[in-house]
């Protein structure tokens, strides 16, 4: 509302009115922001005993030896953290963490546009071959990777080294050499979550108005053309929402390797939520699981955030 | 739609007790039978395997009703026994086992069982095994072993009708079958399936008459297991098993070995079934000894032992001193035998499988076997780093001295 607009409204009004107009519009406020504090309080309540309050316990076990047997625990300092930094296992899980998260945002986002592109053309069984590639993100992680596992056995009976014998190659050693265990878990998470992704990313396809590509063809731009200056710019929220989805979920990753690999062979797909789980859980090692815990949420929080920033700086550049 | 302030609320405290009401539905409700004593039971065996034991325990004890639970083994299990444990829920009988042994036993959860008369005639290997500073804190009554599976027409294709008795006649066949075309011998190390270091430890540890208990004083089990893997790893070295196992599992192993792709494969009673299913010519034999001058030993364990909650006392003591005596009763152990369990109890002897026979009277029920995980501090820390450390070794990415050093090194930052 512009000032001239506020001014007039309110001139209209005696001097008396005008401040009993004030103090009930402020009153109305306040009855509203506390009946939205009503509505608010259930999820808040759920909020805080599910989220915050693990988190304070969390923060406090990892300064503490606490083994999940006794509650007689000894403050320990940092001794957890020390722990942490000096354990070339976690350290292996991290690395492997940070790949795995950032190559396969990049991998799905680089694949999932282009095949949203394709899958939002008109074609015969367009729906048929939509639904196929969304069907890949149906089942869970765990179970592509207990069936990912037979396929990618290193052993001469192998699905993948049984094809490669009918072609007169000899066997790969997909799961027990390290670099092909990363580039086979990896590889699974791409093509599982393509399907899901390329979905997000037609949704803000078919939002995006059809004469701005009539106007573009009118104007002489070509295909690739009409892609950079027209799709991909429309598509920056949608970027922004899949990059984001990906990496906290690469972030925290479990599942997949877990059901693959175990981690192996050695820690090389080793992940940081799997220390967690292991070392906390597993191993009653409950102040360095909640120590790793804790830098692992501070670690995220600021990826997340830069990711952002970064996703954000990038939509104001098309804009 | 409007709606007033009351009304507003109203919907905002029905929502917040809509929340609420499962919540409160989780509290236990303590139905027991009046005038029966109800002692709770926390089991890893689901309730289809514990229903025949606590029905016939109840029909000899009309008086005792048992409240059971399970929980999956053994993390899960674990975690629950835990919360339980530190939440005052504790159950009045439970499982203990290696992973839970020691913390079990230093924080005062569980009671001295020495002396008592159900557990007089547990073997030694079975008492030593849940025993701290010579007191026994739990009772288990059945054991395993692992052996070596061997396919008997290959073996008989270089000229083997008996399978070797040490690891270097071991190696020799080996060397045969490959120059025969056949491919050798497979573990599963994805799983953490080295079975045959334990075994060769076992007996070395024996030799030297070592008191095992006290393993976990010096808790260096990188340093003791050494020799023995020295000598496991000569059969990658010399390239008679694939070093591709750190990327094969148990199940991997065991379809190559029934479908005739490898010769003999290490595993326990647990694979007899697929074989026998498989329908071909094989044989199960004790692991060969290190050398001959030691005694042949195998991987295996005792089984987890039941134990009581150590704050029991009157009746609910009574009621629990009944059950762990009906664990030993001749009714139970036929039927933990006729499941497939080798029982180890003076004066009983489970009719085992033809093929196990040989693991079973010269492995299992004299007690020549061991694991890694049984006698150090933190046996979770020690079997998730083994079986990450093997696999590097299994890959020649580092040497057994390595092994031994990474292992002794994460035990020393576990403590």
């Amino acid at each position: 509302m512009s000032a001239t607009m506020q001014g007039s409204a309110v001139g209209d009004l005696p001097p008396l009115d005008e401040s009993l107009y004030r103090r009930r519009r402020r009153a109305r406020g306040l009855r509203e922001d506390v009946t939205s504090f009503w509505f608010l309080l259930p999820i808040l309540a759920v909020f805080v005993v599910l989220f915050l309050v693990p988190l304070v316990q969390t923060a406090y076990f990892s300064f503490t030896d606490f083994n999940g047997y006794s509650m007689d625990m000894n403050w320990v300092g940092l001794d957890n953290y020390r722990k942490v930094f000096t354990d070339p296992s976690t350290l292996q899980g991290l690395g492997f963490t940070i790949l795995y998260a950032i190559v396969v945002m990049v991998g799905v986002t680089v694949l999932a546009i282009p095949l949203a592109v394709i899958l939002n053309r008109k074609f015969v069984g367009r729906d048929f071959v939509r639904s196929v590639f969304f069907f890949f993100s149906v089942p869970s992680l765990a179970i592509m990777g207990m069936v990912w596992k037979y396929i990618f056995s290193p052993m001469k009976t192998g699905v993948v080294n049984s094809v490669l014998a009918a072609f007169g190659l000899g066997p790969v050693p997909w799961l027990s050499n390290n670099s092909l265990a990363k580039f086979c878990v990896i590889f699974i998470a791409i093509w599982a979550q393509i399907g899901w992704h390329a979905t997000l990313y037609l949704a803000f396809l078919q939002a995006i108005p059809a004469d701005l590509y009539e106007q573009a063809t009118v104007d002489g731009a070509n295909r690739w053309q009409q892609f950079a200056h027209i799709t991909l710019p429309q598509l920056m929220p949608g970027i922004v929402t899949s990059t984001f989805l990906l990496m906290s979920g690469g972030l925290k990753v479990y599942d997949l390797p877990f059901t693959m690999t175990k981690g192996g062979p050695g820690y090389s797909t080793y992940t940081v939520t799997q220390s967690i789980i292991q070392q906390g859980i597993g191993q009653s090692q409950y102040g360095i699981g909640s120590a790793l815990a804790v830098l692992f949420f501070i670690a995220t929080g600021i990826v997340v955030f830069l990711q952002m920033g970064i996703s954000n700086l990038i939509s104001r550049r098309f804009e | 739609m409007k709606f007033n302030k009351s009304v507003k609320v109203a919907i905002a405290a029905a929502a917040a007790a809509a929340m609420l009401v499962p919540l409160a539905a989780c509290g236990s409700s303590n139905g027991a039978d009046s005038g029966k004593i109800t002692l709770s039971y926390l089991s890893w065996s689901n309730e289809n395997d514990a229903k025949p034991y606590i029905e016939e325990f109840e029909k000899e004890n009309p008086d005792i009703k048992i409240d059971f639970s399970y929980a999956p083994p053994t993390a899960e299990y674990i975690q629950t026994l835990q919360t339980r444990l530190v939440g005052n829920q504790a159950p009045d009988v439970f499982v203990i086992t290696s992973e839970n042994k020691a913390d079990l036993i230093k924080n005062g959860y569980v009671m001295d069982l020495t002396g008592k008369s159900y557990t007089e005639k547990l073997s030694d290997a079975n008492k030593e095994f849940l025993t701290k500073d010579g007191k026994l804190y739990g009772q288990s009554i059945s054991s395993w072993a692992a052996g070596i599976a061997y396919n008997k027409d290959m073996l008989k294709q270089v000229g083997y009708t008996e399978f070797p008795k040490t690891w270097d006649e071991f190696l020799k066949l080996c060397k045969k079958l490959k120059d025969a075309g056949i491919s050798p011998y497979i573990e599963s190390i994805a799983d953490g399936n080295d079975r045959i270091p334990d075994s060769f430890t076992g007996s070395i540890l024996a030799k030297k008459g070592t008191d095992l208990t006290t393993l976990a004083d010096g808790n260096t089990p990188g340093a003791n297991e050494l020799e023995g893997i020295k000598a496991w790893m000569k059969v990658y070295d010399e390239g008679y098993a694939d070093r591709n196992a750190v990327g094969v599992s148990g199940d991997d192993a065991k379809t190559q070995f029934v479908n005739g792709q490898v010769a003999m494969y290490t595993t326990g009673a647990w694979d007899f079934d697929t074989f026998k299913q498989a329908g071909f010519d094989w044989g199960f034999a004790p692991i060969p000894a290190i050398d001959s001058e030691h005694e042949a030993y195998a991987q295996g364990s005792p089984s987890p032992g039941l134990a009581i909650y150590s704050k029991l006392t009157g009746d609910k003591l009574k009621a629990a001193e009944k059950f762990l005596e009906f664990q030993v009763s001749e009714w139970s152990l036929k039927k933990h035998s006729e499941s497939g369990d080798a029982i180890t109890v003076e004066g009983f002897s489970s009719d085992v499988d033809e093929h196990y026979k040989d693991v079973y009277e010269n492995n299992v029920k004299t007690g020549k076997y061991f694991l890694i995980t049984n006698f150090y501090n933190n046996p979770d820390v020690l079997g998730s780093t083994n079986t990450s450390e093997i696999q590097q070794l299994v890959q020649g990415a580092i040497t057994p001295e390595q092994w031994a050093k990474n292992i002794d090194e994460k035990m020393a930052s576990a403590q």
